[in-house]
């Protein structure tokens, strides 16, 4: 070190002094530089519960709102849907009894005929007059 | 540059920096805060840090201008009218721990009574080891005004001591 300046007999005195501070400031350095950390270094250590955090989010809003959800408890089938469904199901049996008393009427004839003939069990008759052989809308 | 070029470029040089903050501004905390400030402003500027010359300069440069806005702050110096040299007013409070040296404490006291550009200057050269044209361009000085400044700050600690301690007779 070029020290011109100082007195020969303080110069010595004066380096002791420069490499006591310096050891002592590296000391507190070894100490603290655990809490030196780089900004990058920083944001990575919030960045893992970030994410996940995130991700627990988004999970939650896809399982309270999905259809497809596991814990979505809307119904089934819409109003309307229930509704065309109850339609269809009434037009088919509509034409299912028309069909029936068409198919039957002869029957009836018949028993008309053998009036003495009485079978051990009978099936009921249908009346095509008979309001309780349509199902009412 | 990529966080690995950057480490390798700050690294070794964070030992030196964070002693000078250390004994620019006598505190532990503040040096700390000082340093921490001045890896981001570097991160921050990361672009920037490969085109400018000389890193070293330029850490040391952006630490010192921290190192005076913290004092500042603090109100623990006055700016002299008229003149660019800035004093300590208050007498710097120093760690305990490195109390335990009566004659570091005493040449420590003569440094830290300078004015603050000669102490600045004394760091930059005795400790950190920097070329006169080196500390000039970082404080923005001729380089025969350092020079200057050195050799009157050397004279002026050794008169101090020499009133202070008879480190002559071999006492120390």
């Amino acid at each position: 070190m070029e020290q011109e300046h100082f007195d020969p007999d303080f110069k010595e005195i004066y380096e002791w002094y420069i490499r006591e501070e310096q050891e002592e400031s590296r000391k507190i350095y070894d100490e603290i530089a655990p809490e030196l950390t780089l900004p990058v270094r920083r944001i990575r250590r919030w960045w893992y519960p970030a994410a996940a955090a995130l991700l627990i989010l988004v999970a939650g809003t896809w399982a309270l709102t999905s259809d497809k959800s596991p814990f979505q408890s809307k119904p089934k089938y819409t109003e309307a849907e229930v509704r065309q469904s109850l339609e269809k199901t009434i037009r088919a049996l509509s034409i299912c009894s028309k069909t029936v008393r068409e198919e039957f009427s002869h029957i009836e004839d018949l028993s008309a005929m053998t009036d003495a003939i009485k079978p051990a069990k009978r099936t009921p008759a249908i009346d095509p007059k008979s309001d309780s052989n349509t199902i009412k809308n | 540059m990529h966080q690995k070029a950057f480490l390798d470029l700050i690294e070794p040089l964070k030992p030196r920096l964070f002693g000078f903050a250390y004994r620019m501004l006598r505190n532990r905390e503040d040096a700390r805060d000082a340093m921490q400030e001045l890896m981001m402003k570097l991160w921050n500027n990361r672009k920037t840090l490969e085109t400018k010359g000389n890193i070293k300069t330029c850490c040391f440069t952006a630490l010192y201008h921290d190192c005076i806005d913290r004092l500042r702050k603090r109100n623990r110096f006055r700016l002299v009218t008229g003149s660019d040299l800035i004093e300590i007013q208050d007498n710097v409070k120093v760690d305990q721990d490195f109390e335990n040296n009566d004659l570091i404490r005493q040449i420590r006291e003569s440094i830290d009574n300078l004015p603050y550009k000669q102490k600045v200057i004394m760091e930059l050269r005795d400790f950190q080891e920097f070329d006169y044209e080196e500390i000039a361009k970082m404080m923005n000085m001729t380089v025969n005004a350092v020079r200057v400044t050195v050799a009157r700050s050397r004279a002026s600690i050794s008169e101090k001591m020499k009133k202070e301690i008879s480190y002559g007779t071999g006492t120390l």
